[in-house]
């Protein structure tokens, strides 16, 4: 029998500056909430502005999809808040590791440029202690994202909760 | 005796936006399974666009929609610490279930790539 289990909630954003409210369903059996990891997939991309030179009748798209977040590493901010007595117990800013920003100690390596897929440190969820004995959290995110960018940026937020299970002995 | 070896596995993902289902069985001589590691040739790939549930003997370890990079690891990481820990795995029936997601990052193009992963195990010689 697992001692831990995790749920998983997407929050889809698309709007500039979107404030997004949700609900991540307690398991029946969870004891205390134990971690909390989050991350985001970039779902808008530059490449489909198709750029039309005046001197061609044939439209010529970019062949790189990428839709650099510009530099910003904060996408957002997150807030959970149980209905018990902890209330608001966890805030935090979404990074993206995508933007580097999050190296503290770098080694450059001439062609074997930085980034976090190769470079980075094993992901641990940031561990918390808080009762379990409610059925829902809820929670806020703001958009930092697209609202810094001044454009709507279309993204999903990933969280994911990890509880504390009880087990049959 | 019981001895820890390093199980690797790997599928093709070959379609982008799509769920790959992939089975594996271990040895019965298998008594314990103590962690995991996900990789692939392309890890930019797996880290923006993957997701994944994985299930062992029936027994959920990581749900659906559960990013690729919360597992992955970089040169950065020592040896000894690259497996995430997997502590109270019971081995059971033995199968081993991915179901692995990709889905488009709008900083990524796709192309097929390898889903590496691979489990430490404890083996029992004797059995």
């Amino acid at each position: 029998m697992r001692e831990e289990q995790a749920i998983v909630e997407v929050i889809p954003i698309s709007k500039q500056g979107e404030i997004r409210h949700f609900q991540v369903k307690v398991p029946m059996n969870a004891m205390e909430v134990i971690g909390i990891q989050t991350g985001v997939r970039i779902k808008s991309k530059a490449a489909l502005t198709v750029i039309v030179p005046r001197d061609r009748d044939v439209a010529i798209t970019p062949s790189v999809a990428v839709d650099s977040p510009g530099g910003i590493s904060v996408v957002g901010e997150l807030k959970l808040q149980s209905s018990e007595k902890p209330n608001v117990f966890y805030g935090t800013l979404v990074r993206d590791a995508f933007e580097e920003f999050d190296f503290s100690n770098p080694f450059a390596v001439p062609f074997f440029p930085e980034k976090d897929w190769t470079h980075g440190n094993k992901k641990e969820m940031e561990k918390l202690t808080i009762d379990a004995n409610t059925t829902v959290i809820s929670g806020v995110y703001k958009d930092n994202l697209g609202a810094a960018l001044k454009r709507d940026m279309v993204y999903e937020v990933f969280l994911a909760v990890w509880f504390k299970i009880e087990t049959k002995k | 005796m019981i001895t820890t070896i390093y199980k690797p596995f790997s599928f093709q993902v070959t379609e982008a936006n799509k769920t790959v289902t992939a089975n594996f069985e271990l040895d019965k001589n298998i008594v314990g399974i103590k962690g995991i590691i996900i990789g692939s040739f392309q890890p930019e790939l797996m880290y923006l666009r993957g997701s994944q549930r994985i299930e062992i003997s029936k027994v959920e370890i990581f749900p659906e929609n559960f990013l690729t990079q919360y597992i992955m690891i970089g040169v950065a990481t020592p040896m000894n610490n690259r497996f995430k820990n997997l502590k109270d795995i019971i081995p059971g029936n033995r199968t081993v279930r991915v179901d692995y997601k990709d889905s488009d990052d709008g900083r990524t193009i796709f192309r097929p790539y390898t889903y590496h992963f691979a489990l430490e195990v404890e083996m029992d010689s004797s059995l």
